[in-house]
């Protein structure tokens, strides 16, 4: 099969991706959540002492801390009807072949082994709580760069883990950032040596299976000086009519003159509230670029953010959100200038159709260290139909006279005499909004991997189809 | 055969057109003349299903069929097309993306398209960095007509409408785009059908039949002599 034909036939991902398998778990936590639960997931994992001490003081951050009182409604969450922790196999595979046959099946239909073969350095994916499979490039063993999942982190590389978990999201940062805290599992552990360029990108696949379920990854990506890395991660689920809770805490440090790229293609099904807590810090002529694309999930609340530590480095994020019938995607970026000569630079393109509402949430941040900062923000919205919504709440926070910060806005809707140029050249309305809708976010498509542009435009096609038709 | 019989059609509530009837053969060149607000573009524009247009009697008939409800892409893949007067900007999408998704897979496959399109920019003088920029996009007022003129020759219509192709044009582009038009022409079954203000465009084309618009009607129709009088004398004589 040449590589066209595989993206066509094989990665049609709204359609393929919606499919549940029976549940497999070798083991698994009772429906809720208390200290019990907790303590379970650590002996579990024969976690060191130090670990299990961090859960608890998370858990009971976790109780002590209120939901957010802002942003999405997120009143449906209960959270004594989740489970959460599910072990689906009993070891991790370095072979698809040695996968049970349920989970083998799900990533084949996604594609991920197909996606390994053609243009990732590693692969790992996590199905439940755990990452049952994992690979990585022979080259990249060789120099140095450890990419594996962050249970496996904490045990073989406890003092670089030490060094860096948590220090910059704190359980106390938010209810969910406590819960993840408290029961995280999962997730990928990255580090790239002094003066590695790691060329084709690494991706993680994160898949939930099971119904009425949390899945709490904890990410960890480290790139030492002079290094640079691209890490993409995806996201899928089955539908169901029950809520499902995806909290991930991701943590990533760019050391000096470090290059972080960081693409999410999150594609949730609707029955799932994401709530992700995200933040970088960039060194001194470091560079944190964040990509976000949100086509998924009920709720999602995300704000990528970057904290320019070190002189003249660099920060971006490029976010994208579809939000569709019952999609509330409240997203955005935060970028806190803590050093001279620091930029920024903030791209967000949203779309609303079929009564989707997507938000734009930003802070910047300037401190008094912060001389000469730069930021720029440049929201666009599009209303495909009158029952959509789209807002933008920036705020600024401005300690240094000299930061130059400047933000600018616009929310359209579908222009008719656009709409009434593609179809003189013969194209139908389906076609001519999907053309619109992707010539609009093109800024952002390509900036991603050509198999994720090219499932992102099919997708969209798919949406329109649906809205109009 | 293109037929418009006794169209009248209005626009928030104002009438443009009033009582319009034209046969547009095959093979042949028309030239559709008169002042700002005299409705040739509202023409083009009904005649190329414009929703905001609405026809109060009358008909437009392509081929013995009635279109006056088809929709605008039907009759673009019944073969007609309009050039706006302003084209406008489309962020985001080129040239050939637009046409590979108005040319359906199975009529033409897509590499063969590109090497058709790059061939074509190239007799228009269109320079090859505009085909992966967003259409339009930054473009000069040549660079955009071009751009419609490339359309035209990919998309193979047998009415080719051309509001003001001539207009933010400079003399060069002009000579190009005429010349390409003039060969366009001679292609079998294309008729060409010219909205300007000057004769300019029209010395370069063995123009059939002009047609003078006032008042969104028609006051006079005459062959090519007719143009050359209107630039002599004017409008009002």
């Amino acid at each position: 099969m040449t590589k066209k034909n595989h993206i066509q036939n094989d990665l049609d991902f709204n359609r393929k991706h919606d499919f549940a398998m029976p549940e497999v778990s070798v083991m698994k936590t009772k429906r809720g959540i208390n200290a019990n639960t907790v303590q379970a997931i650590s002996n579990y994992k024969k976690e060191a002492k130090w670990m299990q001490d961090f859960r608890q003081k998370a858990y009971a951050k976790f109780i002590d801390l209120k939901m957010p009182t802002w942003g999405p409604n997120l009143s449906k969450i209960n959270f004594d009807d989740i489970i959460y922790f599910l072990r689906a196999t009993d070891k991790q595979e370095k072979s698809w072949n040695d996968l049970p046959d349920e989970i083998k099946e799900t990533y084949d239909r996604i594609g991920v082994p197909e996606h390994e073969k053609n243009w990732l350095a590693g692969v790992s994916a996590q199905y439940e709580s755990e990452v049952v499979y994992e690979s990585i490039s022979k080259e990249l063993d060789k120099q140095g760069v450890i990419f594996c999942d962050m249970d496996t982190a904490v045990k073989k590389y406890p003092n670089i883990v030490k060094k860096y978990f948590s220090k910059l999201i704190s359980p106390s940062d938010n209810k969910f950032a406590a819960l993840n805290s408290a029961v995280w599992s999962g997730g990928s552990f990255i580090y790239v040596p002094k003066g590695v360029h790691v060329k084709l990108p690494l991706q993680a696949y994160f898949r939930i299976n099971a119904e009425r379920f949390g899945q709490f990854e904890r990410t960890l990506i480290i790139a030492d000086e002079n290094s640079s890395v691209h890490y993409i991660e995806g996201c899928t689920a089955p539908a169901y009519s029950t809520q499902s809770l995806h909290a991930a805490v991701v943590e990533i440090y760019a050391l000096k003159n470090a290059k972080i790229r960081y693409t999410t293609i999150q594609n949730w099904s609707t029955n799932i509230y994401n709530l992700v807590t995200k933040r970088a810090k960039a060194e001194e002529g470091a560079t944190m670029e964040w990509i976000d694309c949100n086509i998924g999930s009920g709720v999602t609340m995300k704000y990528p953010a970057v904290i320019l530590a070190g002189e003249s480095a660099r920060g971006s994020v490029l976010s994208m959100a579809l939000a569709g019938k019952d999609q509330v995607l409240d997203t955005g970026a935060k970028m806190v200038h803590a050093a001279p000569n620091t930029k920024s630079n903030i791209v967000s393109k949203s779309i609303s159709m079929g009564g989707g509402i997507s938000n734009y949430r930003g802070l910047i941040k300037t401190t008094t260290s912060a001389k000469n900062a730069q930021s720029y923000t440049q929201c666009d919205a599009i209303l495909l139909d009158d029952n959509s919504e789209s807002n933008t709440y920036p705020t600024m926070d401005t300690r240094e006279n000299s930061a130059t910060i400047s933000h600018e806005a616009s929310i359209e809707s579908i222009d008719n005499e656009k709409l009434f140029y593609f179809m003189s050249r013969g194209l139908t309305e389906v076609q001519a909004r999907s053309m619109m809708v992707n010539g609009f976010i093109d800024e952002i498509t390509k900036e991603i991997p050509l198999e994720y542009s090219v499932e992102l435009y099919r997708l969209i096609n798919m949406e329109m189809e649906n809205s109009i038709g | 055969m293109l037929s418009i019989k006794n169209l009248t059609v209005r626009a928030d509530d104002k009438e443009i057109l009033n009582d319009i009837s034209i046969d547009f053969d095959i093979n042949k060149i028309y030239a559709i003349m008169g002042i700002n607000g005299s409705g040739k573009s509202s023409l083009a524009k009904t005649i190329m299903g414009d929703p905001s247009i609405i026809i109060s009697s009358g008909t437009i008939i392509l081929n013995q069929t009635e279109i006056n409800k088809l929709p605008t892409n039907e009759r673009a893949q019944k073969g007609i097309f309009l050039s706006p007067q302003s084209p406008i900007a489309i962020p985001g999408v080129t040239v050939g993306q637009l046409l590979r998704t108005a040319i359906s897979r199975d009529k033409i496959n897509s590499k063969i398209l590109s090497q058709k399109i790059k061939d074509i920019a190239k007799k228009l003088q269109i320079p090859s960095e505009l085909l992966t920029r967003s259409l339009n996009e930054n473009f000069s007022g040549g660079e955009r007509k071009k751009m419609e003129v490339l359309q035209a020759a990919i998309l193979d219509p047998t009415y080719i409408i051309l509001d003001e192709i001539d207009t933010g044009v400079d003399v060069d582009a002009l000579k190009v785009i005429a010349a390409f038009l003039k060969k366009l022409s001679q292609r079998e079954d294309v008729t060409l059908i010219l909205i300007t203000h000057y004769n300019r465009i029209l010395s370069h084309l063995p123009v059939d039949k002009v047609i003078i618009m006032k008042d969104g009607e028609i006051i006079q129709t005459g062959d090519a002599t007719l143009a050359q009088k209107i630039e002599a004398e004017g409008y009002e004589k």
